[in-house]
């Protein structure tokens, strides 16, 4: 798979985007100083004014020392280390081999030329005890994703298997409701769980305009919690989300619930944080 | 489905080598901030420094311009600490971003640009001029049937199950001026490979044929909708235009897999 991976993805180019934007950050944090910190010390400071991000985003600073061997974690770093003349030396973890990509930026904000380095950069003979245990890290780590990739696949094929329509056994309209809040429309039962079909109305402008430019209020509207009661003390998980159609007037949505509706259940409550509609299942 | 270009090696190339320009005069935008306070909120001024800065750091290519005439980075002052760029890159693309000024970029992205020509009918042979005649008032024609707006649901009609068929009718949603009915069908997942090296126009499932009738005879005309995604199974639904009359007392929905009947 890497082998492929390798041909799908411009990994390099992957890095140099992550260097730039990391050299953005960095620069941004040094404020009116004119020269970068030349000692780990004042670049630790440095990185710890550095700007967060997106909610999740993987932008994770560490910092090492100049003239030792890069160091690998095995994960997406940008390690950061002083370079001569009030320089920083950005490079970055690919995470995914013995790999990195390297830049040297200015305090007047201009870049190097990229570098790739290949593992250590030195020939066997010269790796330190230290390199050697990172390597050790990165095999390990390597390792531990392929396993945990391999066991994963079972669980996300039966995801992506789970409402397939031979699981498919009946569809239940839900009675009219209050349409000022979310409506349920209807519920499709499956062997394998229940996909909850709604509508929300669209919130008014005004509360879709907001400066936290993380915020998606239209996907939260489209999303309200919703709780499944059949009486029988299920818990229910939401395992799916999809949006049909996020500019209508009415937001159409649906969530897709595990574990199935027990055959015995005659009832099946929807329970919105406003309003909550019980439809009545039937005979199975 | 077909016609939507894809980026080739070389034009992702291009966009790959923009996005590096655009970053390389966002850190010298970013250095200058730093020293004075602010980002320039003079448009024309920013303008020049972006194109000046995009000059500078474009090794190689003549100087002033890319090939469509454009600066190859062009900037313009958004708030008091947030600014746009743009790099153009290939015939008419562009990676987008906006800064601000602690260096965070707040998400941009890659877009095309459509331009339309008039046709000149005085060029056009007599059947092509018949042919565009005949676009033009389908066209039309289209714009003037009844539409689905879906503001006002009244009620979600079920599907009794259908085993074996391929596609199967989930249920119509009723509305004040149309209808969606709501489908789903298997599909097998695709390799990443062929999704990567694939063309994206073929990403999208193209949506089954249906076709809706009532007892009335009523005429509907698709409005809407969408199909859904989904690895292995697709759910998704059509819209239809106008509403279902009072009068009427089933609804027939066509597919490739048979008929089903609602009763209102």
């Amino acid at each position: 798979m890497e082998a492929a991976g390798e041909e799908l993805f411009d990994w390099s180019h992957i890095s140099r985007t992550h260097l730039c934007e990391a050299s953005l950050r960095l620069l941004a944090a040094l404020g009116a100083e004119p020269r970068f910190p030349g000692e780990v010390a004042g670049i630790e400071a440095l990185v710890g004014r550095v700007a967060e991000g997106r909610p999740g985003e993987p932008m994770d600073f560490a910092v090492e020392p100049a003239s030792e061997l890069p160091r690998y974690r095995g994960e997406h770093l940008v390690w950061v280390s002083p370079a001569a003349d009030g320089r920083l030396r950005l490079r970055h973890e690919t995470g995914e081999s013995l790999a990195s990509e390297a830049v040297t930026l200015r305090p007047d904000g201009r870049l190097g030329e990229f570098e790739t380095i290949a593992g250590f950069g030195v020939p066997e003979a010269e790796l330190t005890d230290q390199a050697h245990a990172d390597r050790e890290t990165v095999e390990r780590r390597i390792r531990e994703r392929e396993d945990h990739e391999a066991n994963a696949r079972p669980d996300i094929d039966e995801g992506q298997r789970r409402f397939r329509t031979e699981h498919l056994l009946r569809v239940v309209a839900a009675p009219p409701q209050d349409p000022a809040g979310p409506v349920a429309s209807f519920v499709a039962l499956y062997e394998t769980g229940v996909i909850v079909y709604y509508l929300v109305p669209r919130p008014p402008e005004v509360e879709l305009e907001t400066d936290d430019p993380w915020a998606e209020p239209l996907e939260a509207a489209m999303t309200p919690e919703i709780e499944l009661s059949d009486g029988q003390g299920t818990t229910y998980e939401v395992v799916d989300l999809d949006y049909l159609d996020p500019n209508a007037p009415l937001l159409r949505a649906s969530q897709s619930f595990a574990p199935a509706v027990s055959p015995t259940s005659t009832r099946l409550t929807i329970g919105f944080k406003t309003a909550s509609v019980e439809i009545e299942l039937g005979p199975a | 489905m077909n016609g939507v270009p894809w980026p080739d090696l070389e034009e992702q190339r291009q966009q790959a080598e923009a996005n590096l320009l655009l970053l390389r005069v966002a850190l010298a935008l970013i250095d200058e901030a730093r020293r004075t306070g602010a980002f320039e909120t003079d448009e024309e001024k920013l303008t020049a420094r972006a194109a000046e800065l995009a000059d500078e750091f474009a090794s190689g290519a003549p100087k002033g311009s890319s090939a469509g005439g454009e600066a190859r980075v062009q900037a313009a002052p958004l708030t008091a600490d947030h600014i746009s760029l743009s790099a153009p890159f290939g015939e008419s693309s562009s990676v987008d971003q906006t800064l601000r000024a602690d260096g965070v970029l707040l998400g941009g992205g890659v877009s095309t640009s459509v331009s339309f020509e008039s046709i000149d009918e005085t060029g056009l042979s007599p059947e092509e001029a018949e042919k565009m005649r005949q676009a033009v008032a389908e066209f039309e024609a289209k714009q003037a049937r009844p539409q689905l707006g879906g503001g006002h649901f009244l009620r979600a009609l079920a599907a009794e199950p259908q085993p074996g068929s391929e596609v199967q009718i989930l249920a119509a949603e009723l509305f004040d001026d149309g209808m969606l009915i709501h489908y789903t069908h298997d599909q097998e997942p695709e390799s990443l490979e062929s999704i990567v090296s694939g063309d994206p126009s073929q990403w999208l499932e193209p949506e089954p044929m249906l076709l809706v009738e009532d007892d009335l005879g009523t005429k509907y005309y698709e409005s809407g909708g969408g199909g859904g995604g989904g690895v292995q199974v697709v759910h998704g639904a059509s819209g239809f235009a106008p509403a279902v009359p009072s009068e009427a007392r089933i609804i027939r929905i066509t597919t490739d897999s048979g008929t089903v009947e609602l009763r209102l």
